[in-house]
């Protein structure tokens, strides 16, 4: 049995699961901001934050819908306008979430919040699962066909048969660039504008905030809505790579997410995207040596290791980056 | 400018102040001295709208003050420096006093900045280390220069000198009397009667939630009853 | 600039009330919700009223969804209802002093013997008529109401083993599935041929009961210490584990799960009355045990920590210890409820470890009233009930929805439950 596991090590194609899991952590790193940012100014787990992932996925077919009937099937528009409206409506889910769910329970014991979050992730999910449909939907390849060629081939594998071959995909650029610029923006706000100084303020002494002038419920509604939008963004994207969307995906990835903000360190910036991009390797690694059916086990696995070694995570005494 | 009258107010089931009468007029320091849990902070915390009346009402400038949540009240121009400063502690000096101006134009930050740093030269140099790691005076230094930077019309100072020595208390005390004279009228709450009557115009006193004497800040200053009782005096 | 003069203290305001200078209209309390109905309405719509279609050539359309739509808000009308009514309900308890009628009802019932007397009668009553069919009497329970009964009965000693770490430690736990099926499989496996054939199911209680209580102190060893939001997520994560481990495993039975012999079933399927006559008897010794521990100096500990943690520590009691012993106590009796899960319906799959079947504990604890013992059991039978009662009026789909509903609901208006009172009130009242 060990034999066959180290036979099957060797033959991992470990370049191409780099990339890919790379790809998926970046994705996976995008929602984990979300958790992480509102931890670091709530200190709650916006336990929500994976459902609203979850509904970017499906607003972004519907924005593009939308628009194809509205004026025709143009591909690059329908699916940027597609985005926006999904960052919209997912923004709105996460404002309003923050609105009815939240708010009131600020100030209350820790499990009130928590509770009143699952009791929204359930709600969120069991909407779409009863109302858009409970079975798989594939995304519309109209609009990902165009992204799936190949820009650069690292390993020629088959000439003839093209097998072996390790890539980089349109696709897979465009993620990678989407992520990094979407990070590198979230990074500037915080440390470089006003709202994110503002946001820094009301993590650290919310009354204080207040005192000094800062608007608290706007900013953590604001908090809120940048968490949404870059959850959104990811649905969009996460929905293209794995071309399928259904209504539990917020659960399943909203795990993987949340773990990666705890083993970066949750209230973490940079923590959350290193979780991230470590939960995205590791979980295509463990595809292709264990199988897919272990990858949860394995998951559980590291949090509960993380939790015992490191439980503030990887990156969490660095408190100077809390948002 | 700032008048409360008959201002209630309670924790829980407890009532903190019966029935505070004060007022503020334009270009006064006003002195609140009291002893220890008389209500002072709660008055001040009160009027920056950040625990509830229950009953009484508060009036700026002959209106009543809207006090829905502490930024609004200093949107009006009210703007408390808590007891116990509240630096943030993991932003920098600069980003600290540039939290307090957040709603305000950009424009003007320079200007009110290099205001700060002629009252505190120490902070121009520790603009880039972070709040929590200031000492206490450059803290209590901080946490005025922050609530300068709302531009207030009312500056409510809660125990500026706590816990400092006392040649950084006579340096602030002076620079909250360069202030009130550039014309921002100051409410300065203090347990250090002495020194807050000598920069005073004008006192009250308060027990346990009532105000009990008022008077001028000499006057105060020379009652045998304020000296005996506040003062720690008994000659 | 300074007034010279001794200003004497201005004389108290006299007149009407002081307070808000102008009154409010009164629409104005509704305008909030309004505006929230209506953004509610608005970013619900598309989702709703539109369908979106694949073409063959990868574009994708939308559609006009009327029917969808009615479809929905047919459903969801009762849902509102429901929800307004809990919510009512939860308001009245707060502001019309309900609290003190539970409180009567409940409060005599201290003394143990007492406390056993009354359920004991219950007991009685039910499982008689249980038995009734037997003896045909002619307004008997029908089988399915049997079987809900029995369901009712395992559920209710599920909740109390949840309400033991959230009501009374205030300790989240999400995946409470997990430790459920912990106790179902170790029985299920215990239970083959190749480890002791025929073991009865009330063999199996100690044994899980001890299997259930050490996985969960094993779960917990690492993760109590952190905050109370960690441990949900890690148990969640460990329900997950749990599930995909049952799926992977050989001795698990892999996707099909196992199935039981005969020997080890509570009764076999004709023979309901007996079956709930047992699942009600665990019903009761549970509920006696839980309410010993919780009037012992234990459950004054795990209350303390709930209330405040750093107090209780700073008292003496061993914060971390305690905690871990909820923790490991409340899935030793998800264990006895795994087991009677399995015993009753013959089989055990990996959708025990499900999240649904966490929510549905879960949202059972909170509604009937976080740390009351008999709030739970009023929970686990409204929870039950619930859907019974709206069988051709809302699609079943729509039951988790509810609950999720449900559990905001519960947290914005009456956070303890419905009857989950406060320590304090107790022993203020009663003591
Ligand atoms: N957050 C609070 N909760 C309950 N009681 C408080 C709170 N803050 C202050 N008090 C009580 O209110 C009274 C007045 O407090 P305070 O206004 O802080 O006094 P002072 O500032 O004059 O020393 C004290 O008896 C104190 O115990
Ligand atoms: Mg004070």
């Amino acid at each position: 049995m060990l034999e066959s596991f180290i036979k099957s090590l060797a033959g991992v194609p470990w370049l191409e699961l780099l990339i890919t899991g790379t790809v998926k952590g970046s994705m996976y790193a995008l929602i984990a901001l979300g958790y992480t940012m509102v931890y670091g100014i709530l200190q709650m787990i916006n336990f929500a934050n994976g459902e609203i992932f979850m509904i970017g996925m499906f607003a972004t077919v519907f924005g593009i819908a939308l628009l194809s009937s509205l004026w025709g099937s143009f591909a690059a528009i329908n699916l940027i306008l597609g985005v926006v409206f999904a960052v919209i409506l997912a923004s709105a889910y996460g404002y309003g979430s923050e609105r009815i769910a939240y708010r009131r329970l600020r100030n209350a014991h820790i499990l009130a919040p928590l509770t009143s979050a699952i009791g929204l992730s359930i709600v969120l999910q069991q909407f779409i699962s009863n109302v858009v449909g409970n079975q798989p939907f594939t995304f519309p390849n109209y609009y990902s066909d165009p992204f799936a060629w190949r820009v650069v081939t690292l390993v020629q594998g088959n000439p003839a048969t093209g097998a072996g071959d390790v890539g980089i995909s349109m696709l897979q650029v465009c993620i990678l660039t989407t992520a990094c610029l979407l990070m590198t923006a979230l990074f500037y706000m915080i440390h470089c504008t006003r709202v994110g100084i503002a946001m820094r303020a009301v993590s650290q002494d919310r009354l204080m905030a207040s005192l000094v002038g800062i608007p608290v419920n706007h900013v953590i509604a604001f908090t809120f809505i940048v968490g949404s939008s870059l959850a959104a963004v990811a649905g969009t994207l996460f929905s293209m790579y794995t071309t399928t969307l259904t209504w539990s995906a917020g659960t399943a990835s909203g795990l993987k997410a949340f773990t990666a903000a705890i083993i970066g360190g949750i209230g973490n910036i940079p923590g959350a995207v290193l979780g991230g991009l470590l939960i995205g390797i590791i979980e295509d690694f463990t595809i292709a040596i264990l199988g897919a059916q272990w990858r949860n086990v394995i998951l559980f696995a590291i949090l509960m290791l993380t939790l015992i070694l490191r439980p503030r995570g990887l990156l969490g005494e660095r408190v100077a980056d809390k948002v | 400018m700032l008048k409360l009258e008959n201002v209630h107010a309670a924790y829980g089931p407890v009532e903190v102040l019966k029935g505070i009468n004060l007022e503020i007029n334009p270009g006064e320091i006003v002195a609140l001295l009291g002893a220890n849990g008389a209500g002072k902070s709660t008055t001040l915390l009160t009027s920056a709208g950040v625990v509830a009346t229950t009953g009484g009402q508060i009036w700026w400038e002959g209106k009543p003050l809207l006090r829905p949540s502490p930024d609004v009240v200093l949107r009006q121009g009210i703007c408390l420096c808590p007891e116990g400063r509240h630096i943030f502690p993991r932003l920098t000096v600069k980003e600290n006093l540039l939290s307090g101006s957040y709603l305000l134009p950009k424009s003007r930050d320079a200007a009110k900045l290099d205001r700060i740093f002629d009252f505190f030269p120490v902070l121009k140099e520790r603009l880039q280390q972070l709040g929590g790691t200031l000492s206490g005076g450059e803290q209590q230094m901080l946490a005025i220069g922050r609530s300068l930077m709302s531009e207030p019309r009312l500056l409510m100072l809660d125990e500026p000198s706590l816990g400092l020595a006392p040649q950084i208390v006579q340096r602030i005390f002076s620079i909250i009397q360069t202030i009130n004279k550039e014309g921002t009228p100051i409410l300065l709450v203090e347990q250090n009667a002495r020194e807050a009557l000598r920069i005073a115009h004008r006192g009250y006193v308060i027990v346990t939630g009532e105000i009990v004497l008022t008077d001028t800040a000499s006057s105060l200053l020379n009652s045998d009853e304020v000296r005996r009782a506040y003062l720690g005096e008994d000659e | 600039m300074s007034t010279p003069e001794a200003t004497p203290a201005p004389a108290p305001a006299s007149g009407p009330a002081p307070g808000r200078a102008t009154a409010a209209p009164w629409w104005n309390a509704f305008v909030p919700f309004l505006v929230g109905l209506v953004a509610v309405l608005v970013i619900t719509f598309p989702f709703i009223w539109l369908r979106f279609e694949l073409q063959p050539s990868g574009e994708v359309y939308a559609r006009w969804d009327v029917k969808g739509g009615v479809d929905f808000w047919q459903n969801m009308g009762p849902v509102c209802l429901i929800g307004l009514g809990i919510g009512l309900l939860a308001h009245a308890y707060n502001a019309w002093g309900l609290q003190r009628y539970t409180d009567q009802v409940w409060l005599p019932v201290k003394p143990w013997t007492q406390s056993l007397y009354a359920p004991l009668v219950a007991y009685a009553v039910i499982v008689a008529y249980g038995f009734s069919g037997h003896m045909g009497f002619a307004l008997a329970p029908s089988p399915t109401t049997l079987n809900l009964g029995i369901q009712v009965g395992i559920y209710m000693i599920l909740a109390m083993g949840l309400n033991i770490v959230i009501g009374y430690t205030g300790l989240l736990v999400l995946g409470y599935a997990g430790f459920i099926a912990i106790g179902a499989y170790t029985f299920a496996i215990l239970q083959k041929p190749d480890f002791i054939p025929g073991l009865p199911w009330w063999a199996g209680i100690p044994i899980v009961f001890i299997v259930g209580g050490a996985v969960g102190w094993l779960i917990g060893l690492p993760c109590i210490r952190l905050r109370g939001d960690y441990l949900a997520i890690v148990t969640l994560g460990f329900a997950e584990g749990v599930r995909e481990l049952a799926i992977n495993l050989e001795v698990t039975g892999q996707t099909s799960g196992i199935l039981l012999r005969n020997a080890s079933k509570i009764g076999l399927a004709p023979d309901k009355p007996t079956i709930l006559a047992w699942v009600l008897l665990l019903v009761i010794i549970c509920a006696a045990a839980i309410y010993r521990i919780y009037h012992s100096p234990l459950g004054r500990a795990w209350i303390a920590i709930r209330e405040d943690e750093v107090a209780a520590g700073a008292m003496g009691i061993p914060v971390v210890r305690m905690k871990l012993l909820s923790f490991a106590l409340s899935s030793a009796f998800a264990g006895v409820g795994g087991l009677l899960i399995a015993a009753y319906t013959g089989f055990v799959s990996p959708d025990v470890a499900n999240f649904n079947n966490s929510v549905t504990v879960l949202a059972m604890v909170i509604l009937g009233g976080l740390g009351s013992l008999p709030g739970v059991l009023l929970g686990a039978g409204i929870l039950y009930l619930l859907p019974e009662l709206l069988r051709g009026y809302v699609d079943f789909e729509y039951r988790l929805m509810i609950f999720g509903a449900l559990m905001i609901i519960m947290m914005i208006y009456r956070p303890q439950g419905l009857l989950g009172t406060s320590r304090h009130a107790i022993e203020l009242k009663g003591g």
